[in-house]
């Protein structure tokens, strides 16, 4: 029973961060129906960040995930104003293949900066709770509430907002937008400052938990997120979240119940089957309610 | 004379090698509806995405003596001209309430007036009001013409660019926008208003284009060009 529960407790930790960086990706997507290939070297961005005002500057974590967060939105915007927006009228495949150039771009120019994994310091006291034999640590707590903080901030600024109405709006028709005198340059770079923000607090969050960051630690995890993005229903900020959840789950399962290395290779073919069955992910519709 | 609200300048527009606009020159005067009508494919659409700034274009396009070429379409909209495009441009997957808010993006320091202008909208079309709260992507295609023309309100601009309005209507409901459509002028708006239906539109307005394969072919008053032999014959089917 503990063992259980506390394998429902790893899944929830895990899942968070899935869902946080999830959330990128579908943002992106849902505004702009572009694939931030890139983000998953935002989050890496992120984490780095993490690093340097944990382990440099000895900062209070409040400061550190503000840091990671508004640093990687930063890095996030200068990311469309410099290669996504000159081609914003150009098929989405030139689109494409930019974002993944970027993302090798940001992993080496960290690689050149910073090629060796670094160990991110502590950055709240690592307290560990028992319950019955199930371990809660202060920081599975932290990371659960923080992602659940944040999925509810962006939910309401989507749905509740004047920006949130601009960004749905803008994903249903970019060129009309302007005639409301709306700036469309100016809701895609807060929606590209709100999804990178998002993966630079996930990779906060991560260095948390996993303590031990390298510069291509984005590749793999925002694959999986993107994974999770689209299983949820790429577009759509509940689906992402969901996704990320049911990722965390089926990874910390198959683990759980087969040699660690079957891990990817189990959650992978079960997504794979998924999207079989649900094209357009679970909560994924075509075209109509976006974001 | 009433002074000049709009003055285009020798204008032309092209898509790749296909020129849409082939040098129109004409003025609006302020306060006037100006009906610029003509068949299908003759460059109309194009000339008012040219004005409110949503396609580049030759040639010049001046607002009450400012030349506005070359500025944003969202700075455009600041300074006085709403576009209601073809088609409606309503965000289907945005409530009314919503579409209407979003309409008013540009008066955030004046609440009070945009409130009054919210009433004002339910007031002239009282069916929007049932369906605040509904996605208008569901809305008939009167409605969303209703939502289209109460948006364009909510910005409150002095010049509004309205490309068919009567388009996909039954002539009841077309009958309706057209006398909701005097009102707006009554109360001081100029309009720009593109149609097909000339009939309706000359009816409507105070001068009158004719544009035929991208250029102006007749210009004059509307009460003339409804009498004129070759209006007549070409777009009024008599």
């Amino acid at each position: 029973m503990a063992y259980i529960s506390q394998q429902l407790l790893n899944m929830l930790q895990l899942g968070s961060i899935y869902a946080v960086i999830a959330l990128g990706y579908t943002m992106v997507y849902g505004v702009l129906s572009l694939i931030n290939f890139a983000h998953g070297d935002l989050f890496m961005i992120g984490a780095f960040l993490c690093f340097i005002a944990t382990a440099k500057l000895h900062l209070p974590f409040v400061v550190v995930l503000a840091v990671a967060a508004i640093g990687t939105a930063v890095v996030g915007m200068a990311v469309e104003r410099l290669a996504y927006r000159p081609l914003r009228a150009a098929p989405k495949v030139s689109a494409i293949i930019t974002a993944l150039g970027v993302g090798v771009f940001i992993e080496n120019l960290t690689l050149a900066i910073s090629p060796y994994p670094r160990h991110v310091p502590e950055m709240i006291p690592n307290v560990s709770w028992n319950f019955n034999g199930l371990t809660v640590s202060s920081i599975a707590v932290l990371v659960v509430l923080l992602s659940v903080l944040l999925m509810a901030a962006l939910d309401f600024i989507v749905r509740k907002t004047r920006y949130g109405m601009a960004m749905r709006a803008l994903s249903w028709d970019i060129k009309t937008l302007p005639l409301m005198g709306v700036s469309v340059n100016a809701i895609i770079a807060l929606t590209f400052a709100i999804g990178a923000g998002f993966g630079g607090a996930a990779g906060t969050m991560y260095a948390m938990a996993f303590p031990v960051i390298d510069p291509y630690m984005g590749i793999m995890i925002g694959w999986k997120a993107f994974i999770a993005a689209v299983v949820g229903g790429i577009g759509n900020i509940r689906g992402a979240m969901l996704g990320g959840y049911i990722l965390g789950a089926v990874e910390t399962l198959a683990a759980v119940a087969l040699p660690s290395t079957y891990r990817d290779f189990i959650a992978f073919t079960l997504l794979l089957i998924l999207l079989i069955f649900r094209p357009n992910g679970i909560l994924g519709q075509p075209k109509t309610l976006k974001v | 004379m009433p002074p000049t609200m709009l003055s285009i300048e020798n204008l032309t527009v092209s898509y790749g090698t296909i020129r849409a606009v082939r040098g129109i020159t004409f003025k609006v005067q302020k306060g006037q509806i100006a009906a610029l009508i003509g068949a299908n494919g003759a460059g109309k659409s194009s000339l008012l995405r040219a004005i409110s700034g949503m396609v580049k274009y030759g040639g010049e396009v001046k607002f009450n003596g400012t030349n506005i070429k070359g500025m944003a379409a969202d700075k455009i909209v600041a300074l006085g001209i709403t576009h209601i495009p073809e088609g409606r441009g309503i965000f289907g997957n945005l409530t009314v309430k919503e579409n209407l808010t979003l309409g008013a993006w540009l008066r955030r320091n004046d609440p009070e007036g945009v409130r009054k202008d919210y009433e004002h909208v339910l007031g002239l079309f009282p069916r929007l009001g049932q369906r605040l709260g509904q996605l208008s992507g569901t809305l008939s295609g009167g409605e969303q013409q209703m939502l289209a023309i109460g948006r364009a309100l909510m910005s409150k601009g002095d010049l509004i660019l309205l490309d068919e309005p009567s388009m996909g209507l039954s002539p009841v409901l077309a009958d309706e926008i057209f006398r909701i459509i005097d009102e707006i002028n009554r109360a001081g708006v100029t309009i720009l208003l593109v149609e097909q239906n000339a009939f309706m539109a000359l009816q409507l307005a105070d001068g009158g284009f004719v544009m035929e394969n991208g250029q102006l072919t007749l210009e004059g008053a509307a009460s003339e060009l409804l009498t004129d032999p070759r209006v007549r014959q070409a777009y009024l089917g008599v």
